[in-house]
């Protein structure tokens, strides 16, 4: 498989071959002077190019493509290419790069031959001048490349170096430090991504400036060796000047790995667990015992069926039924089981039911006790307001069908505080006898367990302990204790 | 509308219509609604709207659904106005059950008339749509007055919600609540129809009559009518519960059921072949066939005030398919036993090369029996014939009705036709579409896979699951991606050798993982799908997997998670979403498995939510090594898919150069895990993404007390034993890919060595470059033929300026040890990655 990315996943490149070809050209003219050979890459490229342009110079530094001249000549345009700006070398975007090159120097780039500590001194102070000056002024730049190297060497040669180091290191060092306080310096890359390295490992074969010497191997990588290339290249070596070739960006592909992207350690991230396939997953399929749509059977019916009972039901509610129409109901309801469902009684039509006619009541609860929604009837019950007839009611309903313990105890609870909020003297007196009557009628049937309400029942006797049947309530009590 | 005469009319109709006449039935009806006041009577009108329909072999159930519903509509409007409080059936008022009633109000009967058929046929038009929130809806409304309602109606009403709950449980009953939610809505309705009914005592009675006077048997019952009806509905019963027990995996009870329908359907069911009008003709009125004879008998039932309501005789289903139904089952409980043969072997003694649904079905279980048997691809072929074969009565585009529109559907205006007789038949093309999807998944077909989980998720749009899957596609396409954009790993590291001779450079690969956002999916593999899979979803409105896709699909699954564990048992999406917007809009709308008979049972904590219950009642059959395996497959919870889905979300976050917000999922999971049932691999995979993400965000102190999270020092016995403890941990994770099979002593050594890596990466950030190189030598020990571990050698070389040594491993290919020697020399090689 090739490594090559698709067209569609390339990266976009950083400069053109067009670019990369006229760069060259401004660097290979060894005839003309570093102030020329700005003003044509000035007049060469327009102001919005010139960062990349610059981006690449920087990579042809990085990867000591360029022979010494050349590199003076790399650095002074970039040195030179922000000198305008009123902040000086702080805004040139190159110069933590030239920071860098002073302070690392070229590396083991030095051409074979060549005193390459020499060589090295004479770039650094260039360097560190064109940073303290920007504009150039005690570096001449009316001469070629070529004779600003001889002249700087012979200028170390003839300086003391650590003098030197005394005036341009801390000149450089406040430079420095007056950039890092900059926002641009802060928002420098965090993280992984900032401890990149060059991402380009020189591998020198054979050539003018020699190199490190490996011992083959490097076939197997894609690009070929040294070795075996053909004749007319090695002649092609042998012209003055770097060339595309030289560069090995001949092919788009070679242009797309140009880029400042750095050579980071990679996080191991291992993948997410996929889920396991649980065997309740899978969908099983059975045939359906499909459902049919129904035809409406009860279509022609009378659809005021039941509707008398829901008349006289209506009044049930409003006022006591005369026996006759009480008859009627009852009868009604024992023919029909479901029309208890639908002869208008609700849940909140009850107490009224209730206080009007219980009988009815009573054979309607009886009724619905098999229902679903038994409890929602005996809760209207429960939270109804005391009276006669609703406790005429409970005392029925407990002698017929067995309730809910809680509904019993909630009931009483209501009674008795029932009996002690109301105002009334005579009504209270009347509402206390009945409530007692009806504790002494369950406890004697054995509805309720007597201790489960020992408590309150008590309390609510000696309350009201001048009526005579919670006196006996009281007794009845105690004979059970 | 009164009298006799009417009354003798629409009873013919209604014989009529039983025996499949529909022009004279539509003629009886059109009598009488000629007669005063029959054009206003809306049951009328409904069963005109049915026999119509019925004429034309009920091919445009969109439009009954329709008229139902306009029907429906004018009768609520003119309740209105009348503004009558004294309608029939006004119980609603007062039986309202619970809160979810006030979103049933709509349903729930507020007209005059009583509209529960109305109802019933358009609970049962919704389920056939399988749109079962909306039928569930109804049915809810519809059985919280089960008591009003006539008792066939009412049984009727059971049976529909019943498989309205069957259908939308089916595959996503994972959990004990699950169980516990299916179980309690189901008993509620098999309660109901245990209870005795009209029919089936009247039924009892006369062969109790019928035994007094001495020749009464079962054969007599099945002569007569009404024996046939109690017996259909017993044995209905039976598979009913086998069923609901079945997908509860309750093996023993559902055993027992389906021995009594099947001892049930030899008795009394099966058609004797001496007598051929007992056969084929269940449902009718067992009368004649002429239409004299229909009159005739419809009149003696009027007359005798019979209005034909009184027998549970509708619903008798089509000869065979009651055998069919029972053997099906049976086949499904020896699958859950994992006898796979004898499963096989009923599913192919009750096909018979039927086309649509039953084929359908019989391809899908055969499916599903291949892939439990381990024969994936023969399965996979299985789940593809299914597909092809659902799809010819695959859903239709609603008319007008965005619930219906189901993205690439062909679009008949009138939706999927009903079976000729009435009967309502949801394609199962999205439950087989899920089916293959998994399949596809476990044989690493992702991009093929998340089209079909597209498709199901038309339909369980509300299972999280379905979310995670497509999510899992999108990033396992994404890796294969990844790995095929940067070649065998042996070029990973040297991306390009540029220049020659003495201008020689080898350039490294740089920034992983390139560009995630413009990763389109391999939408070169569409059209390998096979069977009817593609086109199912347009092409507009597909969705594309990619990383930021599997972001949405994840969000949907925390999303539908979060409801679950408040417990709501009714979850819907949010209208944002992704197969166009509008469209999964619309099936969140109506569509959907959602929806409770209770919904009283509270929030249910996330700590109870990881069972172990092992699968199913133990019996005599199974072996003890199959034993041994069923209780591997423990459940999975929801914390455990919201584990998965929170790393997943943690690792697409990274993958998109979106460090916060991985770093924010980790953490999520790390602190919520408290409550959880602990999965140190799931642990150990979050420590690392939320690491990564605090590295890329400058905070390496952080990281490394995630990397080592007993705040130890790197020293030589506390680092290994917190490491090892972490790759015990890792080399637990059960995957389903290829890498799944690989021994867990390979896990544990990648393990260890992608943590000292990391920890190596940390240290560099601290600066701490000693610590690093000695990280990356044990990184190395661990794992030598790490590409990763080659990765930082080669950087740590670089970083301290030895060029030569960086070289020197690059070129070998094997990463020169640092300073320890390598461990081990048996491990096993490492697998191309994915």
């Amino acid at each position: 498989m090739s490594a090559a990315p698709p067209q569609s996943l390339a990266q976009p490149q950083l400069i053109k071959q067009s670019e990369v070809v006229r760069l060259l050209g401004l660097l290979n003219d060894e005839t003309a002077s570093v102030e020329k050979s700005i003003q044509a890459f000035e007049g060469d490229f327009p102001a919005p190019d010139r960062f990349r342009i610059g981006c690449g110079l920087c990579i042809f530094l990085q990867d000591q493509l360029l022979s010494r001249s050349q590199r003076l000549l790399a650095f002074a345009l970039l040195a030179r290419m922000h000198r305008s700006h009123p902040k000086g070398s702080v805004a040139n975007p190159f110069l933590p790069f030239l920071l860098a090159a002073f302070e690392q120097g070229p590396g083991s780039g030095g051409a074979a031959g060549d005193d390459t500590a020499a060589l090295d001194m004479a770039e650094k102070i260039f360097v560190a001048e064109l940073l303290l000056n920007p504009s150039g002024a005690n570096v001449v730049f009316e001469e070629t490349p070529h004779l600003l190297l001889a002249r700087l060497r012979q200028r170390q040669a003839k300086e003391n170096v650590e003098m030197l180091q005394k005036r341009l290191v801390p000149a450089l060092m406040a430079l420095k430090s007056s950039y890092i306080g900059t926002p641009e310096a802060k928002e420098a890359m965090q993280g992984l991504r900032g401890l990149g390295v060059w991402p380009h490992v020189r591998d020198p074969v054979g050539g003018r400036e020699g190199g490190v010497g490996v011992p083959g191997g490097m076939e197997e990588f894609k690009g070929g060796g040294g070795a075996s290339e053909p004749a007319q290249h090695v002649q092609r070596h042998a012209m003055p000047g770097v060339s595309l070739y030289d560069l090995g960006l001949e092919g788009e592909e070679d242009m797309a790995a140009m880029s400042l992207h750095s050579f980071e350690p990679a996080f191991v991230r291992p993948p997410p667990p996929v889920l396991g396939v649980a065997e309740t997953e899978w969908i099983w399929l059975n045939p359906d015992y499909a459902s049919k749509l129904m035809w409406d059977a009860a279509m022609g019916e009378d659809d005021g069926k039941g509707a008398e009972v829901r008349e006289v039901m209506a009044k049930a509610f409003r006022g006591p039924l005369v026996p006759q129409q009480q008859q009627q109901v009852l009868r009604e309801l024992e023919g029909d089981a479901r029309l208890i469902h639908y002869c208008g009684l609700t849940p909140q039509k009850l107490p009224e039911l209730v206080e009007n006619n219980p009988m009815i009541a009573i054979e309607c609860l009886l009724k619905l006790m098999s229902s679903a929604h038994k409890n929602e009837y005996l809760s209207a019950l429960v939270n109804m307001e005391m009276s006669l007839h609703s406790m005429e009611v409970v005392n029925r309903l407990t002698t017929v069908v067995p309730l809910p313990t809680e509904f019993i105890h909630l009931y009483i609870s209501n009674c008795i505080s029932s009996c002690e909020n109301i105002k009334d003297k005579y009504m209270q007196n009347r509402l206390v006898r009945l409530v007692c009557v009806f504790l002494q009628s369950l406890i004697r049937n054995k509805i309720i367990h007597v201790q489960d309400l020992y408590i309150e029942v008590q309390a609510f006797c000696i309350e009201f302990s001048r009526i005579r049947e919670a006196a006996g309530l009281f007794r009845l009590l105690k004979t059970l204790e | 509308m009164s009298g006799s005469g009417n009354a003798s009319l629409a009873c013919q109709a209604r014989a009529f219509y039983g025996v499949g006449k529909y022009e004279k039935a539509l003629e009886c009806l059109q009598q009488l609604s000629m007669q005063p006041g029959g054009g206003d009577d809306p049951r009328l009108q409904g069963n005109l709207v049915l026999t119509e329909h019925a004429k034309g072999g009920f091919k445009r159930p969109l439009i009954i659904k329709d008229r139902i519903t306009t029907l429906r509509n004018s009768l609520k409007t003119r309740s209105e106005k009348v503004g009558s409080v004294q309608g029939a059936f006004r119980a609603k008022e007062s039986l309202r059950l619970d809160a979810e009633d006030e979103d049933a109000d709509e349903d729930a009967d507020d007209t005059e008339t009583d509209t529960s058929v109305l109802l019933y046929n358009l609970a049962a038009l919704n389920f056939h749509e399988k749109q079962y929130g909306a039928s569930q809806h109804i049915l809810h409304a519809l059985f919280a007055r089960i008591e009003v309602l006539e008792e066939p109606l009412a049984v009727q009403v059971c049976f529909l919600f019943l498989d309205v709950l069957l259908h939308s449980a089916r595959g996503n009953i994972h959990t004990v609540k699950d169980r516990e939610r299916l179980s309690h809505n189901t008993a509620a309705l098999l309660a109901y129809l245990e209870r005795p009914h009209a029919f089936t005592s009247t039924a009892l009675a006369a062969s109790e009559m019928e035994d007094k006077n001495g020749n009464g048997s079962a054969d007599s019952l099945v002569g007569s009518g009404k024996g046939l009806e109690t017996a259909e509905f017993t044995f209905r019963m039976h598979l009913y519960k086998a069923k609901v027990r079945l997908l509860l995996r309750d093996i023993k009870s559902s055993k027992k059921e389906l021995k009594s329908a099947l001892e049930i359907f030899q008795r009394e069911l099966r058609p004797n072949p001496a007598d051929p009008s007992a056969s084929g003709k269940g449902g009718t009125l067992g009368g004649g066939d002429s239409d004299d004879e229909v009159a005739a008998a419809a009149s003696t039932a009027a007359t005798a005030g019979n209005t034909l309501m009184g027998g549970y005789d509708a619903s008798l289903p089509p000869a065979g398919v009651a055998n069919v139904a029972g053997l099906y089952l049976k086949a499904n409980l020896e699958y859950l036993r994992q006898n796979y043969r004898k499963a096989l072997k009923l599913l192919a003694s009750c096909h018979r090369g039927e086309d649509g649904a039953m084929r359908a079905a019989y391809l899908n279980d055969m499916g599903c029996l291949h892939s439990k048997m381990g024969l994936h691809s023969v399965a996979l072929q299985y789940f593809q014939r299914a597909v092809a074969s659902s799809g010819q009565d695959r859903p239709a585009s609603a008319n007008g009705s965005p619930a219906g529109e189901t993205p690439g559907m062909p679009l008949l205006p009138g939706g999927r036709p009903l079976e000729t007789d009435g009967r309502v038949l949801p394609h199962t093309f999205c439950e087989i579409a899920y089916n293959t999807g998994l399949q596809l998944l476990i044989l690493g077909r992702s991009v093929q896979a998340f089209r079909c989980f597209e498709n199901a998720s038309l339909v369980f749009y509300n299972r999280p699951r379905v979310w995670l899957r497509m999510a899992e596609c999108c990033v396992h396409a994404y890796r294969e991606e990844e790995g095929r954009r940067e070649g065998p790993v042996r070029d990973r590291l040297v991306r390009r050798v540029l220049g020659r001779g003495p201008h020689r450079r080898l350039v490294l690969a740089t920034r992983r993982g390139g560009d995630c956002r413009e990763f389109q999916g391999g939408d070169g593999a569409r059209g390998a799908a096979g069977g009817g899979l593609d086109g199912s979803v347009g092409e507009d409105a597909r969705g594309r997997c990619t990383l930021l896709y599997a972001v949405k699909c994840l969000q949907n699954a925390l999303y539908l998670l979060s409801v679950a564990s408040q417990g709501g048992g009714r979850s819907r999406l949010p209208m944002t979403s992704l197969l166009g917007g509008s469209k999964l809009a619309g099936a969140g709308d109506t569509g959907g498995d959602g929806g409770s008979l209770d919904t009283s049972n509270g929030s249910v904590g996330g700590g109870e939510q990881h069972e172990t219950v092992a699968l199913g009642g133990s019996t005599g059959a199974a072996s003890a090594s199959a034993d041994k395996k069923r209780a591997s497959w423990q459940e999975q919870g929801d914390a455990q898919v919201e584990q998965v889905v929170l790393l997943t979300l943690s690792y697409v976050y990274l993958c998109l150069h979106e460090p916060v917000l991985a770093l924010h999922y980790a953490e999520l999971l790390l602190t919520r895990g408290a409550g959880w049932a602990e999965d140190e691999g799931n642990r150990v995979a979050a420590r690392t993404y939320a690491a990564e993400a605090l590295c890329v965000l400058g905070r390496p102190d952080e990281a490394l007390k995630h990397l080592l999270p007993g705040g130890t020092p790197l020293s030589e016995e506390a680092g290994v034993s917190s490491l090892q403890k972490q790759c015990q941990a890792e080399s637990k994770r059960v995957v389903v890919t290829a890498e799944s099979f690989l021994p867990p002593e390979h896990f544990a050594a990648r393990a260890r060595c992608a943590l000292h890596l990391n920890l190596a990466n940390v240290y560099l950030l601290q600066n701490n470059l000693a610590a690093a190189e000695k990280c990356v030598g044990l990184g190395l020990a661990a794992c030598p033929t790490s590409p990763d571990a080659l990765r930082s050698l080669v950087f740590i070389l670089l970083r301290t300026g030895n060029t030569s040594a960086a070289l020197e491993a690059l070129k070998s290919r094997r990463p020169l040890s640092l300073s320890v020697p390598p461990a081990s020399s048996t491990m096993p090689p490492l697998p191309v990655q994915r």
